[in-house]
């Protein structure tokens, strides 16, 4: 997310930025180098605060938690202190989290070189002082009191939103978007890569903020989801689907529109446009079955003929 | 003997009937009128099922679906509510008691729901009494 969302922090500042650019000025590669200089004069900073969930946890923008930004503030606290033991660092959360293995661990590590932790809620305000610094206010639960520093650099860890046009991209092979607009597995345990398109598997932030071990095994398990797939060089149907008798079909093309995974064309059959049931497609719903009025789909599994017998069967006194 | 009931419950398999089967597991009891049938989606019920059921002398039919966005082929419960408003216009205008058909959703989570919508739907229809197209037809 773009800082000038974020009216209430100063984003006109220079010297507010956002994690993704204060990354960049702490890379080797960077536009410094590597060297720590704030954007505005150059210099390099004395103090710096870090404020977490812009943007995220925030019913204004995105409810949902980006994930990454406590373990990368700490990061990049770390990296700073371990550079530059001298330069005071204030990390603003709502509060801290660091599930993962090994997580709690650098946080531990990152408080013990000295950066200062403050949890209690979000960072009211960020304001610039005649002086020329930049004032953050907050709250600090341990303390029980409002809290206000004075820094020459402010860092805001953005959220991470989905791409934009990633609903279009979803659309052209049907795997649809979740609330937040983010593509959406199957299911969340059992079939985490795979989307309502058969063959077109998910990894990494397009389906969820997520960091890198774990795109990484997303990704891995889209790669063998795929290799799967292809290996075997055919492709197992399954066998409850439909199928057209294209010799009753009176190419009507009611059914087309009507299968919610676009597996039915019109196709040329002896000489006549015919609906035609691509089988690798077919999920089996009996949507179109149920549907033609000319009775030629047949939806194997189910026919109308297997339903009707239940039924008589059932209604018989 | 006593008219009891007879009544056709049409089931998605991913919702309803999951449902019903957590009714049973968590041993709710629900009248011995109703008889399932297990369809793939509510989206393949046809009209013709549930007009075949009455004609035959069914004397309720009850489809379920999963909830709106939830059914297992994205959108087979929409479809399913379209054709089922255009049923109830037609058995009206057949003459039959649009009550005597319902559609309802109830997810595999919802054994309570289940139980209590069969119950429910036992007492609506023993309130309608005989479906009048029993031996006719
Ligand atoms: S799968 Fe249950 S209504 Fe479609």
């Amino acid at each position: 997310m773009s800082k000038h969302h974020f009216k209430e922090y100063s984003p006109h500042h220079p010297d507010v930025i956002t994690s993704m650019e204060f990354e960049r000025i702490l890379s080797a590669t960077g536009p410094t180098g590597g060297e720590l200089k704030r954007p505005s004069d150059g210099t390099k900073p004395k103090t710096i605060a870090m404020i977490s969930c812009v943007g995220s946890r925030d019913e204004r923008y995105h409810r949902y938690c980006s994930k990454v930004c406590c373990m990368y503030m700490l990061k990049h606290a770390r990296i700073l202190k371990e550079k530059y033991p001298d330069i005071k660092i204030f990390l603003f959360f709502i509060d801290v989290r660091t599930a993962g293995k090994d997580f709690e661990e650098f946080y531990v590590y990152t408080k013990e070189l000295g950066a200062k932790i403050i949890r209690g809620g979000r960072v009211s305000a960020v304001d610039v002082k005649p002086d020329g610094k930049l004032r953050v206010r907050g709250f600090d639960v341990d303390l029980c009191s409002p809290v206000e520093v004075s820094v020459d650099l402010v860092v805001l860890a953005t959220a991470i939103e989905p791409p934009d046009g990633v609903e279009e991209l979803g659309s052209m092979f049907t795997a649809t978007c979740g609330r937040e607009g983010f593509l959406r597995e199957v299911h969340t345990k059992l079939y985490p890569v795979e989307t309502q398109a058969r063959g077109v598997f998910i990894a990494g932030c397009v389906q969820g903020p997520k960091d890198i071990p774990e795109s990484i095994a997303q990704a891995r398990a889209a790669a063998a989801a795929t290799a799967a797939l292809v290996i075997p060089g055919k492709i197992r149907f399954e066998a409850v689907i439909s199928e057209v008798d294209r010799d009753k079909c009176s190419s009507c093309g009611v059914c087309v529109p009507l299968c919610p995974y676009t597996a039915i064309r019109i196709v040329e059959y002896k000489g006549k446009e015919k609906a035609y049931i691509e089988p690798a497609l077919c999920a089996g719903c009996g949507v179109c079955a149920s549907a033609c009025p000319s009775r030629a789909i047949t939806f194997h599994g189910f026919t109308t003929e297997q339903i009707m017998a239940q039924i008589d069967a059932l209604t018989e006194a | 003997m006593a008219w009891e009931p007879r009544l056709i419950v049409i089931a998605c398999h991913w919702c309803t009937y999951a449902g019903a089967d957590l009714a049973g597991s968590l041993r709710y009891s629900y009248p011995p009128t109703v008889h399932i049938v297990r369809v793939p989606c509510s989206g393949r019920v046809e009209p013709e099922f549930i007009a075949e059921a009455l004609m035959r002398g069914a004397d309720g039919v009850f489809v379920g679906g999963c909830h709106f966005g939830d059914c297992h082929y994205k959108e087979g419960n929409y479809k399913a509510i379209r054709r089922f408003k255009l049923l109830k216009k037609a058995l009206t205008d057949l003459g039959v008691e649009p009550d005597r058909v319902q559609l309802e959703w109830i997810s595999g989570s919802e054994g309570k729901k289940f139980a209590e919508a069969m119950t429910a739907f036992d007492a609506r229809i023993r309130e309608l009494g005989p479906n009048p197209m029993k031996g006719g037809a």
